[in-house]
């Protein structure tokens, strides 16, 4: 058991006979990123909220770390740290004081508030009030308020959205930051390439099914879309056009101008996570877009 | 249990606080009124309601008769001995105390002095309206012509610790102190929690590896300090402080506690701060308005004794202003302290069974 860090299996979770989390398995291997992907209401949030203890699950499994969830969480708040997809600091009181708060929640040893405070960047921000403050460094806050305890698994929800490029950058390298130093990152966003920098592996969900899992380069390669970018002559005239080789058409098309001496250059053309989360999800989202937020 | 948790909490909270304006206004409003009550009221005259009386004397004393005659026998109660009757007025189950003597003759000179005792902390126009309500009677019932009466009227003040020099203020005073606990336990504490709920912090605490214990002791700390601070300062200000001064201060941190318990259950089951102002303001009202008007009438009288303030009210009533010799506290104090266990085992149980921050 305590091979995984996460280890989710036949989760289940309704909210009256609307089921948002149907019946989910998969582990998370110590020391990845892994990334949990999906459209608004898919039931990644509540995924998570289930995994940290916070609401209770009607059937199914989770092991965190070794501990079983709900009937080991005491042991498991001292090694999990996150980072909710709200920000909830006390506004009124400044950064630091936040933190040393925390810190006697976490029983933790002040000193290491500037340890925190160094890691993200809020050194000379410490003794601002969190209303004052941007919302990247509110963020950095949050991640800091989660990292106080040393935690050996790390939950990020959705830690970049609606920040700028350079906050969201300052996040994703202290992500990678963590990674290197061995903890395990279980992160949400809805950023496809972010995604696909960070995680070692991902998993895509919607409307509470776990739709695919693998690493990024894997999902890319089974559900991305495969074409050529193609430049050739037509009518004397240079032209550059991108061929499915899952059409039929543009396969016939694409070999008559082979065989017609046309072709100037052909280029694999990469596919991207975005195409491979619209098609594993975009249809059946669309055909279900009545579906409740989880 | 964790003391560096629960200070945390206690230094988190009052850093909060300081900037909070609806917590300030809370502990200044009561502050304020007892100013206002104290300095403004205190030479202010109204009608009093006629009030329950206990009396001296033999039922077949002409003046009773015609009393009873009148339907006010459920305003009357007969007493034995004057320390029995000042012991009831003490206490307020009676309001006015009259001796009167077996006979009251229009020709006698020498007629034994009728006497009207009162508590301390009566005005004066209380005790002269009342006096003249007994005159006329007795007028009346002897058919005399005014002045000189022909037996000696002594108005007598129950012995009580202070004077009612300033006695409409005093008589405000106890339900002032309560409203201050009041706001803190029922409003208060509760807001602050449901913001906090409301805003997501309270998930943030319950993520770490706190106790539900600490949790409500943390939160507790805060809130009787508020209250404390409150009802210690305007004690001050208004110089009340009395030789009884350890009661007092029994009287106010149980109290208080009993309030902050009821608020912390408040929390857990109001949602949202709309909520919390339903709940919590309605169980205020009740709070303060029952002990201070339970002689307004027999319907509040009667709901009196199933509100916990009345006994919060009248133990701090006695330790301001009576003479503790006389009376009674350790009745009122037992009683205080036995409700405020019970509720902070509800508030445990509660929490222990549903976490605030769901």
């Amino acid at each position: 058991m305590a091979n995984f860090a996460i280890e989710v299996e036949g989760l289940e979770k309704a909210y009256g006979q609307t089921k948002v989390v149907k019946g989910i398995s998969f582990n998370v291997q110590p020391g990845e990123i892994f990334g949990f992907l999906g459209p608004n209401g898919a039931g990644k949030t509540t995924s998570i909220r289930m995994m940290i203890g916070e609401i209770p699950f009607q059937n199914g499994r989770i092991n965190i770390l070794g501990y079983d969830v709900p009937t080991q969480l005491a042991e498991t708040r001292t090694l999990v740290g996150v980072v909710p997809d709200h920000q909830n600091l006390y506004d009124r009181i400044t950064i630091r004081q936040n933190l040393e708060f925390f810190a006697a929640l976490n029983k933790v040893d002040s000193s290491r508030i500037d340890e925190v405070l160094s890691e993200v960047f809020l050194i000379e921000h410490q003794h601002k009030a969190c209303k004052d403050l941007s919302r990247g460094l509110r963020q950095r806050a949050l991640i800091g308020r989660g990292l106080l305890h040393c935690p050996r698994l790390f939950f990020l929800d959705e830690p970049t959205s609606a920040l700028d490029p350079h906050s969201a950058q300052l996040i994703r390298e202290l992500v990678q930051k963590l990674k290197n130093a061995g903890t395990t990152v279980f992160l949400t966003t809805h950023y496809m390439g972010e995604a696909d920098q960070l995680c070692d592996r991902l998993a895509i969900m919607n409307l509470g099914e776990i739709v695919a899992c693998d690493s990024p380069q894997n999902l890319k390669k089974n559900f991305g879309r495969k074409a050529v970018i193609v430049e050739y002559l037509q009518n004397e005239t240079k032209r550059t056009s991108d061929f499915s080789l899952e059409s039929k058409q543009d396969l016939a098309s694409l070999s008559q101008i082979i065989s017609s001496g046309q072709l100037l250059k052909i280029h694999s053309q990469e596919a991207t996570l975005e195409e491979v989360f619209m098609n594993v999800t975009g249809a059946r989202w669309k055909s279900n877009s009545e579906e409740p937020e989880a | 249990m964790s003391y560096r948790t629960i200070l945390a909490i206690l230094r988190k909270d009052l850093l909060d606080s300081l900037k909070n304006y609806q917590v300030i206004l809370m502990v200044l409003t009561p502050i304020i009124l007892s100013l206002l009550f104290t300095n403004v009221m205190s030479g202010s005259k109204t009608a009093a309601a006629l009030p329950e009386i206990g009396i001296i004397s033999s039922p077949q004393q002409p003046l009773i008769e015609s009393l009873i005659e009148k339907g006010l026998s459920k305003k009357i109660t007969f007493f034995q001995n004057r320390q029995d009757l000042e012991s009831a007025i003490l206490e307020g189950k009676v309001r006015f105390g009259i001796i009167l003597p077996e006979i009251i003759s229009a020709r006698a000179t020498k007629n034994q002095p009728v006497t009207l005792l009162y508590p301390p902390h009566i005005p004066d126009f209380g005790v002269e309206t009342l006096k003249s309500v007994f005159e006329a009677e007795i007028r009346s019932q002897l058919a005399i012509t005014p002045p000189p009466l022909p037996f000696e009227f002594r108005v007598e003040a129950v012995a009580g610790s202070t004077s009612n020099a300033n006695a409409l203020a005093d008589s405000m005073f106890p339900m002032l102190m309560v409203m201050a606990m009041g706001m803190v336990g029922f409003l208060a504490l509760p807001m602050a929690i449901v913001e906090e709920r409301e805003k997501g912090t309270l998930n943030a605490i319950f993520l770490t590896p706190i106790k539900t214990s600490e949790f409500i002791t943390g939160k507790s700390l805060f809130s009787l300090f508020l209250a404390v601070t409150t009802t210690v300062v305007m004690l001050s200000i208004n110089q009340k402080w009395s030789e009884n001064s350890g009661y007092l201060l029994l009287v106010i941190f149980c109290g208080s506690l009993m309030t902050i318990f009821t608020g912390l259950i408040i929390a857990n089951f109001a949602k949202t701060q709309a909520a919390v102002n339903a709940i919590g303001t309605t169980l205020f009202l009740f709070f303060q308005m029952v002990p201070s008007l339970q002689h307004s009438s027999d319907i509040v009288r009667s709901v009196a004794p199933f509100v916990p303030s009345t006994y919060i009210f009248s133990a701090l009533r006695k330790a301001m202003f009576l003479d503790l010799s006389k009376v009674t506290i350790n009745d009122d104090i037992l009683i205080i302290v036995t409700l405020t266990a019970v509720a902070y085992m509800i508030a445990h149980g509660v929490y222990r069974f549903k976490k605030a921050d769901k």
